[in-house]
């Protein structure tokens, strides 16, 4: 039996630490799993439990509708005749997918209703994608529903594209002189309805039009070295740099554009019953727990790479909606901010020395699709390392460990200019503002990237770069990063990243780097978790 | 020169092959736009029927050398004479090409040229075909199959050296690059067939456009970018079919023009006929009528 340092109450059971009995814990390893012995004293910080979903979440639009934040109801905004855009958040969002109905769907029908009975009729719905990958039909059709789908696709439900020569319109400058661009239909319309998934605390308020909407000219001013470095963290909009600027460029935006906001916020039930014991303490799996994972280990380890990737991306996330907030973008979006905190916040004392995390099958930029090494990179130093609030969950000069095959795989339709990205520039320099000033505007205007980005299903040819940056302010804190399990060394020498067979190898070097005997901290997730450090 | 100053940037091109590439054709669909429009009505049904029966071994030949299908298939153009593919190349640009021409492609190339990348057509199809493309696309070096002409200013259907397909295209660009300072490492080719190969693999950045499957397959492999901008089909079922299909509209279209073209003398032949027959069966008759008169008299007589 182990000896949990856990309270009985709140938050705080969601803290572990481990003794010489603790059973093995599971790290996420790609479109696998590894089950590893971690030393005594290890901390294990584990996600909330979901909060409970709203009975009716339809209701709670409606609700919401009626009862917006700063602004006045739907309805007295509207007027037939009028043009209307709902944008609604890509593909990006949530991860997994949830199981139908998205909540867009719940969205788009009870607005699309309410619209009609007030005599509006020139609706037309954008998948605000920024320069993300073009959403295909079948996954804009799931998203949608099959009535949203039917009244709409494809000449008044379509994805935008930020390189159409005639779809973009300047929108204004901030005073800092960054150019507001975003797509000609929202800045014409009368009312912009924006439907949000306000998934991690950095989604969503004016990150939602202002970036969905935009594209190259208004997203370098943020999306950058620089910004990206200066942002403690992410997930903490008061300290991120990033936030700040996007919010600068939304003030703009919302003096031109009249946006009605939508937010919704999920519950953290990313697994359905059969999964639901990779969200546990390893030390309360019960046999039934047990047989499940070995059976789900059996199969994976059975299947080919291709019907792998494929099985694990149809799972759905089985959330449920905690909250749906509407009105003006800022109104809205501080109550989002505090539901979104409410599920995933975990009061953590004290930084460690060693991070250990397992980087897994998804993030935001591979649905349906291959996590190449640039997306772990992303993952792993961007996103995961960016999980905390207060002060970084790793110490300055800290040991972070990814656990992750790391093969020299890329989808080619998907993320074509990673490729080139990947395996032309980053031998030559890791340095990102070298990387910036030298390369980033030729990708970002190379013909066939965009051609690919607006007939194909390609991510824009800057994004790599996006994905680089994303890693900054980790590889400035960061003492060193090893990845556990990776099958290709050339590609961590490409990262810049040590390598070990076993968790327990990884230890052991970070022990050397350091010196001494590290306080090691795992982060269990996903599901979400982000710790407040104090 | 000081040791301070700059050196000067090399240049970029862009260099792109045209069917398959740029638009939806090839070169037998060129040939078969001259051959319908032979003024000889025998010699445009020819012309016609002999491409029809003569496909399984141009696609049999074009998949195993295009250098030598090139060779082969332009012998179609033999008497033909240089002013009328001329003309003709007009029409055929205007008329047919044009339509073709894929959707993104206006894009693509006004693209290129704002990234300041020297374009270039380079291209297996005559040259009297590329150039009203390249001057439409705003091309301005265009670099095409030439076609040799008899003293009579007939063709011979023999091509002119060099034939351009596979390593002559990839010669080619080597030879312009060191000639205008062109940096093949930061130039860009467009192509759609692996015949083309050699082409792309002369630059840093090979484009596999609408690529067939072992296009694709080398594409994929080398991780270079794959773009699909209004792609017929490409396997060899679907070029055949689609081959088919055109031959056998444009032997329907060969009769219809002559059923057109000769409608009024087959009108008069069978006005003449008719009238022949009509002639005939009055006459016949007349006979009969007169036999039955005269029977009718003997009969009283008896």
């Amino acid at each position: 039996m182990s000896s949990l340092t856990t309270a009985a109450l709140g938050r705080e059971r969601c803290v572990v630490t481990l003794d010489r009995a603790s059973a093995p814990r599971i790290v996420h390893y790609g479109e696998g799993f590894l089950r590893e012995k971690f030393p005594e004293g290890t901390r294990v910080i584990y996600p909330p439990p979901p909060l409970d979903p709203l009975p009716n979440v339809k209701q709670a639009i409606r609700q919401a509708l009626a009862r917006p934040e700063g602004c006045d109801p739907l309805f007295a905004l509207l007027k037939p005749g009028m043009k209307v855009v709902i944008g609604v958040d890509d593909i990006s969002l949530p991860l997994p997918m949830m199981r139908t109905p998205d909540v867009r769907q719940e969205i788009l029908e009870v607005v699309v209703d309410l619209l009609a009975d007030y005599g509006v009729d020139d609706i037309e719905i954008i998948v605000a994608l920024s320069l993300h990958r073009r959403m295909t039909d079948a996954e804009i059709r799931r998203m949608v529903g099959p009535r949203i789908w039917r009244q709409f696709w494809p000449e008044r439900l379509y994805n935008h594209d930020a390189e159409d020569p005639d779809g973009m319109k300047v929108v204004g400058e901030t005073r800092h002189g960054e150019k507001v661009v975003l797509n000609r239909k929202a800045v014409e319309a009368d009312l912009v309805i924006y439907a949000n998934i306000n998934l991690v605390p950095m989604d969503g308020g004016h990150k939602s039009v202002g970036v969905g909407f935009c594209g190259y000219e208004t997203l370098r001013a943020h999306h950058n070295p620089d910004t990206l470095k200066a942002s403690w963290s992410f997930m903490d909009p008061a300290k991120s740099d990033l936030s700040r600027k996007v919010d600068r460029i939304g003030k703009v935006v919302a003096e031109h554009l009249n946006i009605f906001t939508i937010e919704t916020t999920l519950n953290n039930k990313m697994y359905g019953r059969q999964l639901q014991f990779l969200a546990k303490n390893e030390d309360e799996w019960s046999g039934t727990d047990e047989m499940a994972f070995k059976a789900l280990q059996w199969t994976l380890s059975r299947m080919p790479p291709a019907a792998k990737r494929a099985f694990l991306h149809k799972i759905p996330a089985e959330y449920g909606v905690t909250g749906v907030v509407a009105g003006r973008t800022e109104a809205a979006h501080k109550k989002t901010l505090e539901a979104c905190y409410r599920q995933y916040s975990v009061p953590v004392s004290g930084q460690c020395d060693v991070l250990v995390s397992g980087i897994p099958y998804l993030c935001p930029y591979n649905a349906n699709s291959i996590m190449n090494p640039l997306l772990v990179h992303c993952t792993g130093l961007g996103y995961f390392f960016n999980m905390y609030r207060g002060q970084p969950l790793l110490r300055k000069g800290g040991v972070l460990v990814l656990c992750h095959p790391l093969e020299d795989e890329f989808h080619p339709d998907h993320h074509p200019s990673y490729i080139e990205f990947f395996h032309r520039l980053l031998p030559e320099t890791r340095d990102s503002k070298v990387l910036e000033a030298k390369y980033e505007e030729q990708f970002a205007r190379d013909p066939t990237y965009i051609q690919m980005y607006r007939r194909g299903n390609a991510y824009h040819g800057v994004h790599p770069f996006y994905m680089w940056y994303w890693g900054e302010a980790a590889m400035h804190h960061v003492g060193k990063v090893i990845c556990v399990g990776a099958r290709n060394q050339r590609v961590a020498e490409i990262l810049g990243w040590e390598t070990a067979s076993t968790i327990d190898e990884a230890l052991g070097e970070a022990r050397a780097f350091l010196g001494k005997a590290p306080e090691i901290t795992l982060l269990h997730h996903p599901p979400i978790v982000i710790p407040d450090v104090s | 020169m000081s040791d301070h100053e700059p050196k000067p940037v090399a240049r970029a091109a862009a260099f792109y092959d045209l069917d398959g590439t740029l638009l939806n054709g090839t070169v037998v669909d060129h040939y078969l736009y001259y051959a319908r429009h032979d003024p000889h009505l025998p010699a445009r049904v020819r012309r016609v029927a002999s491409t029809l029966a003569r496909a399984p071994y141009f696609v049999y030949l074009d998949r195993q050398d295009r250098r030598r299908f090139n060779q082969v298939f332009y012998r179609s153009y033999e008497g033909l004479s240089e002013d009328r593919l001329a003309m003709l190349g007009e029409s055929l640009f205007e008329g047919v090409l044009q339509k073709k021409l894929y959707d993104g492609v206006q894009e693509l190339l006004q693209a290129d040229r704002d990234a300041g990348r020297v374009q270039v057509l380079l291209t297996g199809a005559l040259d009297f075909v590329a150039r009203p493309v390249a001057r439409y696309l705003g091309i301005e070096t265009v670099v095409a199959s030439r076609l040799e002409f008899g003293r009579n200013g007939l063709c011979t259907g023999v091509l002119r050296p060099p034939v351009m397909a596979g390593p002559e295209k990839a010669g080619w660009i080597r030879e312009f690059a060191a000639a205008h300072g062109i940096d093949l490492g930061r130039s860009v080719a467009y192509a759609d067939d692996a015949a083309d190969l050699p082409m792309l693999s002369m630059v840093g950045r090979p484009v596999a456009v609408n690529p067939d499957s072992q296009l694709l397959a080398t594409a994929r492999s080398h991780g270079w970018p794959v773009l699909h901008i209004d792609a017929p089909a490409r396997t060899l079922q679907g070029k055949l079919a689609r081959g088919a299909l055109g031959l056998g509209a444009d032997l329907a279209r060969a009769v219809r023009d002559e059923a057109e073209l000769r409608a009024p003398a087959v009108r008069a032949r069978l006005g003449a006929l008719a009238g022949r027959v009509v002639g005939a069966l009055e006459r016949a008759a007349s006979e009969a009528r007169v036999a039955a008169q005269d029977a009718g008299k003997g009969g009283k007589d008896t």
